[in-house]
């Protein structure tokens, strides 16, 4: 019987696998440095530490939760630790990361949270595949999604975030690699402070009161990301303040009251993105001249750009609102685009005025308007304006079946007309 | 019915309309040339949507109010609506009939422009004709035409018609918006958010107007101001409401037309 007994103790403390009746916190001061645990499914209270290179697992249906303020998760002074599949909920913050090397965490869902997950002055850190949600307090009443501050080397990857106060926000990091995330219904979607060597790719961002949030960094490349709809008052697609050498390219801003606002800027290049049915596409305060945009597409917004009067440089791009000709034929218009309108300015002082877009009365207010503007030469002034999108291919195909349709609409109508005066 | 078509007979050989239908037509195919040729395919509320949009309520009620108006005074300077009371024709017949007559008439024209538009988008690789802006134009006809014949009423003579049209087309369209945007800039955001839902429902344009962005799912291009009067237009029972306050466009001034006619006969 004794026998028995050292055979399952030896087997629970050498094991790689765990199993039920599980005590949590027993099994990690037991493991091994490499050990794997799989914690098996079912509801465990407590406050939980990991100081050693340990992998663990938990099978479907594993939760962990605290119902006092301390995480419920801390990950401290450690190399290699590995976190996957685990449920958690907290009141305060589920997973707190402190002084790390080589670490992932992945597939964690941490639901009605304050604060989701909390890295610091750790290196070498993977965040993959979680979902993150937070409560529906206020937003100066919650905490970050992800919050990673003074670290180095980090992946935040295909991540699903909703209801916190900023979705990612990264403070004092070098090299963050931000991809594939979903941001929705946040203060902000990504906010980035402090930082340096930054990527942000095929990110979406959603309902935010601002999409990304870029503050005293450097080196930064947004490129791929979707950014739409984010219209509240003071609400921007991308905000760039006191930002150097960025590069944003192939991004679409969608139905957001500004798409992209650089404030106090320099070595910005914004090319190839999509501006479509923004309030107003671009915003520029104290832009330096060596920032470019350039090779753009404005449809649909109601004000394309305004700066103050440092301008921006405006360079091919498409803009839906020209209507000059390209009589050499080479692409570009042969009248330069000026992209101040007087009634963009109003609406962006009124709102309110934002009812009378494309309205009969503002159409002809903007035609008047582009006419005086066209004396315009410094300010918000594209000299080569691309004329035809390179965006769709122009196809003239043949559709058979509407052109039967348009003939007979057009036949019966006219037979109509000639038989009723006649009658 | 004979009234109608005697009607009907005459609008369409007016060189005005054949003008008017030549005018449509021109206007609707070039702007989908440029999309077709020059734009991207894009969703959504773009500057060639605002374009068929301003096209059609700038030009097609200013057409409608005119002709329709000037139709009813014309009857009146020419001593025909005198003929027309010594037959056994009420004055409601004569308003409903000569309402059948106008719209039958530019729906002939509308009918005509979108043929047009068809076969050259078919010729081009197909293009959107969205549902939403054929009922927009259905009841841009049905509304103004109402509106011209009560101001036809009004007028008693063509010139007169004519006038009062233009100046009644250029408050709807043009007068009563500036008039908004001069007012924003001396009272508060809100006072003034207040004024254009009043306007929305006052004046017929804006009405079109506000139910095509509706319609078309594009209530975010009014902009956040406006998000609780578009969300509850698109309840249910903003849905009815729409519906009801169209119908009263267009049934209360043919009744004030025939109530006026009436007074008229009466002195």
């Amino acid at each position: 019987m004794k026998q028995i007994v050292l055979f399952f103790l030896f087997f629970l403390f050498t094991s790689q696998t765990a199993y039920a009746e599980f005590d949590i916190q027993f099994a990690i001061d037991q493991a091994k440095a490499g050990d794997s645990i799989h914690i098996p499914a079912g509801r465990y209270q407590g406050n939980f530490i990991v100081k050693k290179p340990i992998k663990l697992y938990g099978q479907k249906g594993t939760e962990l939760y605290a119902q006092n303020d301390e995480p419920v998760l801390k990950i401290e002074h450690a190399t290699n630790v590995s976190i996957e599949n685990l449920r958690i909920t907290a009141k305060n913050k589920g997973i707190v990361a402190n002084e790390m090397v080589n670490l992932e965490l992945r597939a964690i869902e941490l639901k009605d949270i304050q604060v989701g997950i909390h890295i610091q002055r750790s290196r070498h850190i993977r965040i993959l595949e979680n979902k993150i949600i937070g409560n529906y307090s206020h937003f100066a009443e919650k905490g970050n999604g992800i919050a990673v501050f003074k670290s180095e080397d980090v992946a935040i990857e295909h991540n699903t975030i909703k209801q916190v106060q900023d979705g990612i926000y990264v403070e004092e990091v070098k090299r963050v690699d931000v991809q594939r995330n979903k941001v929705t219904n946040s203060r902000y979607g990504t906010h980035f402070m402090y930082s340096n060597g930054v990527k942000v790719l095929f990110n979406t961002y959603l309902q935010n009161v601002t999409g990304l949030m870029v503050m005293m960094t450097t080196n930064l490349e947004i490129s791929s990301n979707t950014i739409s709809t984010h219209n509240g008052f003071n609400s921007y697609g991308l905000m760039m303040y006191d930002t150097q050498e960025a590069m944003v390219r192939k991004n679409s801003f969608l139905h957001n009251r500004v798409g992209v606002a650089l404030q106090k800027s320099s070595v910005i290049q914004i090319q190839e993105n999509r501006f479509q049915m923004n309030q107003t596409a671009l915003e520029g305060t104290k832009v330096d001249e060596r920032s470019t945009i350039m090779e753009n597409q404005f449809t649909g917004n109601i004000l394309t750009a305004r700066s103050d009067n440092q301008g921006l440089r405006l360079m091919h791009n498409f803009y839906d609102d020209y209507t000059g000709l390209d009589v050499a034929g080479d692409g570009f218009g042969d009248v330069p685009y000026v992209a101040v309108s007087s009634f963009g300015q109003w609406m962006v002082r009124q709102p309110v005025y934002q009812f009378f877009v494309a309205s009969p009365s503002v159409v002809i207010l903007t035609s008047l308007d582009q006419q005086i503007n066209n004396t315009e030469r410094n300010l918000l002034v594209d000299s080569e304006p691309k004329l035809m999108s390179n965006m769709k291919k122009t196809e003239l195909s043949l559709n058979s079946k509407q052109l039967v349709i348009g003939l007979v609409v057009t036949i019966c109508s006219l037979w109509l007309w000639r038989r009723g005066t006649r009658v | 019915m004979m009234f109608v078509k005697i009607e009907l007979k005459q609008i369409l050989r007016s060189r005005w309309m054949q003008l008017v239908a030549f005018l449509f037509t021109f206007v609707f195919v070039a702007i989908i040339v440029i999309q077709q040729m020059a734009l991207p395919d894009i969703e959504g509320f773009t500057r060639q949507t605002a374009s068929f949009l301003s096209v059609l309520l700038f030009l097609l009620p200013l057409f409608i109010i005119t002709i329709g108006s000037m139709s009813i005074a014309g009857d009146i300077e020419s001593g025909w609506l005198s003929l027309l009371k010594t037959y056994p024709m009420k004055r409601t017949q004569y308003i409903t009939g000569k309402y059948v007559a106008i719209a039958l008439a530019f729906l002939l024209v509308i009918v005509v422009a979108f043929g047009f538009v068809l076969t050259i988008g078919g010729l081009l690789g197909g293009v959107r004709l969205p549902i939403v802006f054929v009922v927009l134009t259905l009841l841009c006809i049905f509304i103004f035409v109402s509106l011209g014949i009560l101001l036809g009423t009004f007028a008693k003579t063509r010139l007169f018609a004519l006038a009062l049209s233009l100046v009644v087309w250029s408050f709807l369209l043009l007068l009563m918006s500036y008039a908004l945007m001069a007012l924003g800039a001396v009272v508060p955001g809100h006072i003034l958010q207040r004024l254009i839902i009043i306007t929305i429902h006052i004046n017929p344009a804006e009405w079109l107007r506000f139910g095509y962005f509706l319609f078309s799912n594009q209530a975010s291009v009014l902009g956040p101001a406006f998000y609780d009067v578009t969300r509850f237009y698109l309840s249910p029972i903003g849905h009815v409401l729409y519906g009801g306050i169209t119908i009263l466009w267009i049934v209360l001034p043919l009744m004030l037309a025939t109530k006026l006619l009436k007074e008229e006969h009466q002195r």
